[in-house]
């Protein structure tokens, strides 16, 4: 408990500081105190988030308050979350109608799951997809989603993919997913409602500057003006081998219980970093050892 | 482009394979396959141009290394770590898998990539594959013992993935992707079965040979042009 109320209130520290402040105050103005509580709330919800490199935290805080849509993760405008050691900003399905609904040029802008036997006619020729809707569909499986917008302008254009579809992009695009964590496993059905109305969006709505800027931010790490995509970066198999063999070595350590068991992975605690964990490990052990020798 | 002094060029123990294969005219010493060798060093060297191969197999390879010497101690009791050391001598600069200092003896670990390649392989077609690696290795750390170790360990996750993202494209829609997972893990095999050992002996023959043959690919380098 102590704690965790120290790391909170570095947090709060975090943001009292006069640069910060003075950058919060650029980007909302008025309701700098309204960020700051939003922000100290949702750190203090997520144990995870406190861990998180405060700057980028703050970075994607910052990027949803710009584009005024809630952080709180019940609400499903925009969500941080923590990937690896940094905070990632992540648009939810909400945030981009939201978005879209206030540029005034959408009449409609829908989303939902379909069913199976809802698909009707497929006109391959036109893209159009003719829907059948079934009245008592909760026990139905799922087959897919669709995206549906009409502009002002009376265009209009609907979206489709198969859950096949949308788990090979979450495959493609989430090195989580593909380690069988993160959001597109834990609420698939938000992540494939976002897929498809994104893709929507991105390829044939008049796009405003905040859509743009909520397409471009969403699942990125932000670093000033540039969005760094780590949970799509592929993975490196040079990482994978060094985090292995690290785990490795420092397992060999432990079980250790003389210096010729310990001596056999001398070498390789020699190639490392006196900072690193495995040659502290190494050296403590050997400590002992030779105390007990 | 760079200015080389190829009189000095150093080779890596993997390609030794392809430059020791014999020619099949005694007139000519150096065989088209080392040539072709020889012709990529040459470009990577003097326009620092270098063919990226990189295949799921190999990423296995380097993502594994650590599961496949876990699973030689297994086996063997056997406890080795990886080496992080690059060595050179006058000739060869490379990177042993593992230096066994105390046995002085180095090892060579391969990871198969399923279980049809592993159980091709046999003592004669590993020893054609990567005998003079490792020959090559013993005299880089002055070691007079080798081993080539084969093994079968599973497949990280995220390669089993990639690969059954990719044949899904090759599939009928809707086929359950799931059924070849299985494919791609092996610790339902016995341990034992899924280690193979070969040695390699050190004979200061070969390091002649070795030393003879890497003088004539240092000359044909130095004669080559784009």
């Amino acid at each position: 408990m102590t704690e965790l109320a120290t790391k909170q209130q570095s947090i709060a520290e975090f943001l009292s500081s006069p640069v910060i402040q003075k950058n919060i105050e650029s980007v909302v103005g008025e309701r700098k105190q309204q960020f700051i509580t939003s922000v100290a709330s949702l750190v203090n919800s997520n144990e995870a988030l406190q861990r998180v490199d405060r700057k980028s935290l703050f970075a994607a805080c910052l990027v949803a308050a710009s584009l005024d849509l809630p952080i709180n993760p019940n609400l499903g405008f925009a969500y941080i979350i923590p990937y690896k050691d940094q905070a990632q900003f992540q648009m939810g399905y909400k945030g981009f109608i939201q978005l879209a609904m206030r540029s005034g040029q959408f009449q409609t802008l829908n989303v939902t799951d379909v069913r199976e036997g809802e698909i009707g006619a497929n006109n391959r020729l036109s893209g159009e997809i003719e829907f059948v809707w079934s009245d008592d569909r909760d026990n139905l499986a799922i087959i897919g989603y669709v995206a549906y917008m009409r502009l002002t302008n009376g265009f209009e254009k609907s979206l489709y993919m198969t859950t096949k579809e949308l788990t090979q992009h979450g495959m493609k695009f989430s090195a989580s997913m593909k380690k069988g964590y993160g959001l597109w496993k834990d609420d698939f059905n938000s992540m494939s409602k976002k897929t498809v109305v994104k893709m929507l969006l991105s390829k044939y709505a008049p796009m405003t500057t905040q859509m743009q800027t909520a397409a471009l931010a969403d699942q990125a790490v932000i670093e000033g003006e540039k969005y760094k995509y780590l949970d799509n970066e592929a993975i490196r198999p040079e990482e994978v081998a060094t985090e292995k063999e690290q785990a490795r070595i420092l397992k060999h350590i432990a079980n250790s219980k003389s210096m010729d068991d310990l001596e056999l992975c001398r070498n390789a605690v020699e190639a490392l970093s006196i900072e690193d964990e495995a040659y502290k490990a190494f050296s403590a052990k050997f400590d002992v050892l030779a105390h007990l020798k | 482009m760079n200015t080389v002094d190829f009189s000095k060029q150093k080779f890596h123990p993997s390609s030794l394979k392809l430059l020791m294969t014999n020619s099949r005219t005694k007139s000519e010493p150096l065989s088209e396959t080392a040539k072709g060798c020889l012709h990529e060093i040459y470009i990577e060297e003097v326009f620092s141009r270098r063919k990226t191969i990189s295949s799921a197999a190999m990423k296995k390879g380097t993502a594994v290394e650590t599961d496949s010497l876990e699973l030689l101690q297994t086996v063997t009791g056997e406890v080795y770590f990886k080496n992080q050391e690059t060595i050179e001598n006058e000739y060869l600069i490379g990177t042993p898998d593992v230096i066994d200092k105390k046995n002085n003896k180095i090892v060579d670990i391969k990871s198969s990539w399923d279980i049809w390649s592993y159980s091709r392989v046999t003592g004669d077609s590993a020893l054609k594959d990567y005998a003079w690696q490792l020959k090559g290795y013993m005299w880089l750390t002055e070691t007079r013992s080798s081993q080539l170790v084969y093994a079968l360990v599973n497949t990280p996750e995220f390669i089993i993935d990639d690969e059954l993202y990719k044949m899904s494209f090759t599939l009928p829609p809707n086929t359950d992707m799931e059924q070849f997972r299985p494919n791609f893990i092996f610790d339902d095999i016995p341990s034992e079965m899924r280690i193979k050992q070969f040695e390699v002996a050190y004979f200061e023959e070969d390091i002649l040979e070795l030393r003879s043959r890497l003088d004539l690919c240092r000359e044909y380098l130095s004669t080559l042009k784009l």
